[in-house]
């Protein structure tokens, strides 16, 4: 995989992460600058490939390969036409076949192979199906529209749960502030003693019930689907795959076959590193420390002092 | 004693390296495939201990080590001027599969890449032992997915104050900054600075910091960490081939790994610190969250295997087995064939 540059300037992402990326039919990214320098007159050939491009053919990238945007490119203009749904066959056998066609149609497109023979049949498939497809487009686009009101209704949903709490919130405020400003009052009013005052008002500030958010009053619409068009109660698990089980560490200790070796967090107290130099900075900034060594040879010490158990001496 | 070199029958030719030649064999007395890396006959200098230097580095160390994730040597034999070193059979290497496009890794894959490897790093510290070449090609796995650090040509036993070490050590992709500011006296954070390169690897699919030269190795590395100054590295001007450099401010790393969940991209950022005192050791990076939490590590069987390995291992039974158990996987099952778009959440 190369990495994502522009064909023009060479310039990176790498180099420059702010640095928008485009790319047009031939698949060739350019960033913004160059786009805007080299098709000044609207249109003119791609600087790689020299394919005539119009300027405004030019579509953001959202992907590290130019490729993969080409193909969603595809896909969407070969789906608005391939718009039959799993109803439309008779057998699922059917649907599938439909499926494959359709990829090897979008795959031979991105690829260039067949390009014509392809084309030819896009067309021969859009003159036999021709009702199906206005039929099909219809209902995507009643089906749109279902789901951005189902997004609207959402949305106002969340807005006035947002607007309930901010209410009970200010309420709360203003009952707190309206027991200060008597508190103020009477103290400056009031002859009894102001440490009396200043508690029972305390209490009373106390007592203000925290206003817990009701119970939502009412659903306003009710949930079949989110606006993802996940079914509400689906779920989205559809290819169970083996887990294994998650990685819990477990420490690693050294054979010793001796007594126990300190820690290395424990060389310094135990006063093993008393009567041993420091590192250098030279040592300190190449990443070694003393204290490893101090723990070598400590352990050298004391490793292989008991005898065997098993096997030979 | 008989001739081992004959208790080996060559299979087929693998590969060439600069001091050797491996070949895959049979031990035809236990029947087990093996791997049989016949060391060069080199230069007068190379050989001049006797034996060739890395080959007894090699054979020094290993015999020693004893590691599911470490590779294994199981025999050693000499042929007429010849050494050859015996080490259990691995399929592939790191390198083909971050390299082979049609594998897609998940988050599992490179969890269990990232544990494998560590928990090999981890028992050589303990060891006190360095490798000091970790790259994806020295990173051997097998059919069952199990890792194994090779190739100890390079490794040496560390921890002893006043033996300096050469800093003409790991491939330049992989070599930590203090190596290449010419630190004479380091530790295993050069280590945990390779395995952070090839963590970030696993996630790009390409080297992280491919440095042309080791100037330019020290740029990569500070346009994109951040250079260092005595504060967030302290001593780092007095080492012996220090450059200044000019102050690059770093990218973050959430910038360059977009798809990475925040605890991953804590432990990248802990093993490419430019400080080596600041790295996390071995173990301290597999106590890190990222590697307890959910999703967890593939099991073995779940790894990816290339598709050059694919191919050419239809005609091994067991093989075959393992093919068409993750083939099966790739289509989830018996399931009817069905375009399925799995949310990506």
């Amino acid at each position: 995989m190369e990495e994502l540059a522009c064909v023009r300037c060479m310039s990176s992402k790498f180099r420059n992460p702010n640095l928008v990326f485009s790319f047009n039919v031939c698949g060739h990214t350019m960033c913004a600058n160059c786009i805007e320098v080299a098709f000044m007159k609207g249109s003119g050939p791609c600087p790689k490939c020299l394919l005539p491009l119009r300027r405004n053919g030019f579509k953001l990238q959202q992907f590290e390969d130019a490729s993969v945007d080409v193909e969603v490119e595809t896909r969407k203009r070969i789906l608005q036409d391939f718009n039959k749904n799993e109803d439309d066959f008779e057998t699922l056998d059917e649907y599938n076949d439909y499926l494959v066609e359709i990829e090897d149609i979008i795959y031979n497109l991105v690829k260039n192979i067949n390009v014509i023979e392809t084309k030819e049949r896009i067309e021969q498939y859009k003159r036999e199906n021709k009702d199906i497809i206005m039929k099909n487009r219809m209902k995507c686009k009643r089906d749109e529209q279902a789901l951005e009101e189902l997004i609207e209704e959402e949305l106002m949903h969340t807005q006035y749960k947002r607007d309930e709490v901010l209410r009970d919130e200010a309420e709360q405020r203003n009952k707190k502030m309206r027991v200060d400003a008597e508190l103020i009052d009477s103290l400056a009013r009031s002859n009894s003693d102001a440490r009396d005052i200043v508690n029972t008002y305390a209490h009373k500030k106390e007592e203000i019930p925290v206003v817990k958010s009701k119970p939502v009053s009412k659903q306003p619409i009710n949930f079949t689907k989110f606006s993802t068009g996940v079914k509400y109660n689906q779920s989205t698990m559809s290819i169970p795959i083996k887990e294994g089980p998650l990685f819990k560490y477990e420490s690693v200790s050294h054979e010793l076959n001796g007594p126990l070796c300190p820690d290395i967090s424990h060389l310094e107290s135990l006063g093993y590193m008393k009567y041993i130099r420091g590192e250098t900075t030279q040592e300190l900034a190449g990443g070694f420390l003393i204290k490893t060594s101090c723990l070598h040879y400590v352990q050298e010490c004391v490793s292989a002092l008991y005898e065997r158990k098993t096997g030979k001496v | 004693m008989e001739n081992k070199s004959k208790k080996y029958e060559i299979i087929e030719f693998l590969g060439e390296g600069q001091f050797a030649t491996v070949y895959k064999a049979k031990d035809s007395i236990s029947g087990n495939i093996v791997a049989v890396k016949k060391i060069k006959v080199g230069t007068v200098e190379d050989a001049k201990d006797g034996v060739n230097r890395t080959a007894l580095r090699e054979i020094k160390l290993l015999i020693e080590l004893d590691h599911e994730n470490i590779i294994a040597l199981i025999d050693v034999f000499g042929h007429l001027s010849n050494i050859s070193l015996v080490y259990d059979f691995m399929d592939t290497d790191l390198e083909v599969i971050i390299k082979d496009s049609s594998i897609v890794f998940t988050q599992s894959h490179i969890k269990a890449y990232a544990i494998m490897t560590l928990k090999g790093l981890e028992y050589l510290h303990m060891n006190w032992i360095l490798h000091r070449d970790l790259k994806p090609n020295n990173l051997l796995v097998n059919k069952k997915g199990v890792l194994k650090i090779a190739d100890f040509g390079l490794a040496k036993r560390f921890g002893t104050p006043d033996r300096l070490h050469t800093h003409r050590v790991v491939t330049r992709f992989y070599r930590a900054p203090e190596l290449l500011f010419g630190a004479r006296a380091y530790g295993p954070a050069i280590d945990i600075w390779a395995v952070g390169c090839i963590i970030a690897e696993l996630l790009l699919r390409v080297p992280f910091l491919p440095g042309e030269s080791d100037l330019d190795q020290l740029t990569k590395i500070f346009t994109t960490l951040g250079s260092p100054n005595e504060e967030t590295w302290p001593g780092v001007t007095k080492l012996s081939d220090y450059v200044v450099f000019k102050k690059f401010p770093a990218i973050p790393l959430r910038e360059i790994f977009t798809a990475a969940p925040n605890e991953l991209l804590d432990v990248i950022g802990g093993m490419l610190n430019v400080n080596p005192l600041k790295r996390p050791t071995c173990s301290e990076a597999l106590q890190m969250s990222y590697f307890s939490i959910r999703p967890p590590p593939s099991l073995g069987s779940q790894l990816p295997i290339p598709s050059c390995l694919k191919e050419k291992s239809s005609d091994d039974q067991d093989a075959k087995g393992q093919k068409r158990k993750f083939t099966d996987y790739l289509e989830g099952g018996t399931q009817p064939k069905r375009l399925v778009f799995d949310s990506l959440a």
